[in-house]
């Protein structure tokens, strides 16, 4: 599913086996006027579903419902998927369980919903919906293959391929939009596997204190990992399109280095946690410094040109952009 | 789910009734995103008896 959720409503299909959409029915399921086992029981028949709640005299009859069905525990609902002997298998927020029955019965109101698919039940104008689901999962890919062949064309007609350092330049930063683009998504509140993944390596949890800090922010108004965003794409960009100006963007790098040593001091000393991702970032900045030190292009900087000011105003509208943008990423806002 | 095979289920279960459009709208479902785990419903049968 699109937004990494699911409810009782597209898991209760799937059991009964009712071909719907996750992204359609889950919207269905949230904006109905009753958000009770009545206003399901409305939408099941929608999908020509029809159910019955029944409450039970005994709840140790379940074994002679038929499955799948809703049953009502005091703690919530789960989607009974069996009942055999002495276990019963549920399935809760998608997760699929089995307990004793000596553990399950205690548990429940005695209240169920049983329902039964009529035939050519299914989601309205379900071909539609699966056609823009589709649609949509393919466009991230798209994305990529564009962004993969306008990379593999200005590598190979620039002949960025001739120096291992512009190769090794492209590679860091390549990995600097990804690390800087992990923490962006720290800073919206973004939940992501690999960034809690990585920040764990060093210190659980280190990266969100940091990040939480007031000193995340270059002046109050920019997150570091804005400024670090707009630093690696502009400077790939710039790699790939004007290599001519590389030296520019080694000079752009070692007013940069300071940076690195404020970074490692301020969460040494003063937020006393260490932040993975930031880590990251200021070691990708130092191992750009060698690769521009090693090819040999920080003297090609001089003399400076209106270009290199350019470059500088690039950096500074990519940031503000992003900054602009920010409010609308983060989870927090809506 | 029509009246036949609702009332052959209900002679099948030992004092079940239909549930009324009223009481179904009593079962609202809660915003709580909690995975229901066997130990959490353990806990929650022994608070219920």
């Amino acid at each position: 599913m699109d937004d990494g959720s699911s409810t009782i409503f597209t898991d209760f299909l799937s059991c009964l086996g009712v071909r719907h959409t996750d992204n359609f029915s889950n919207r269905q399921f949230g904006t109905m006027p009753f958000k009770t086992m009545f206003g399901l029981k409305k939408l099941l028949e929608t999908y020509g579903v029809d159910s019955v709640g029944i409450s039970l005299g005994d709840v140790k009859e379940i074994d002679r419902l038929p499955v799948p069905f809703i049953a009502q525990t005091v703690k919530g609902f789960v989607i009974v998927t069996s009942v055999s002997g002495d276990t019963v298998s549920y399935l809760t927020r998608s997760v699929a369980e089995t307990a004793p029955r000596s553990v399950v019965e205690p548990s429940l109101t005695g209240r169920v919903l049983v329902a039964f698919r009529q035939a050519g039940a299914g989601e309205p104008d379900y071909d539609s919906h699966r056609f823009t689901d589709v649609a949509n999962k393919a466009k991230k890919w798209v994305l990529a293959g564009v962004c993969l062949l306008l990379f593999v064309y200005l590598f190979v007609t620039n002949r960025l391929y001739d120096h291992v350092s512009t190769v090794l330049l492209a590679l860091i930063d390549l990995a600097g939009i990804y690390i800087t683009w992990l923490l962006v998504q720290k800073s919206a509140h973004i939940k992501n596997r690999h960034a809690d993944a990585v920040c764990s390596v060093v210190e659980a949890g280190g990266c969100d204190d940091v990040l939480n800090m007031s000193a995340a922010k270059f002046f109050g108004v920019f997150g570091w990992s804005e400024v670090g965003f707009a630093y690696f794409s502009v400077s790939l960009l710039c790699l790939l399109i004007f290599p001519q100006y590389t030296g520019y963007l080694a000079l752009c790098n070692v007013l940069c280095l300071p940076f690195s040593f404020w970074s490692v001091w301020y969460q040494r000393f003063r937020a006393k946690t260490w932040c993975t991702l930031c880590l990251c970032v200021q070691s990708m900045l130092w191992l750009l410094f060698f690769c521009y030190l090693g090819g040999g292009w920080l003297k090609e900087a001089f003399p400076l040109r209106i270009e290199f000011f350019v470059l500088g105003l690039t950096y500074l509208g990519v940031m503000l952009g992003l900054n602009a943008l920010m409010p609308m990423l983060d989870r927090n806002n809506k | 789910m029509d009246q036949t095979q609702t009332d052959k289920l209900l002679k099948s279960l030992t004092g079940a009734k239909v549930l009324s459009p009223l009481e179904l709208n009593e079962m609202r479902f809660s915003g709580k995103k909690t995975v229901l785990t066997p130990a959490r419903l353990r806990r929650s049968g022994e608070k219920n008896r």
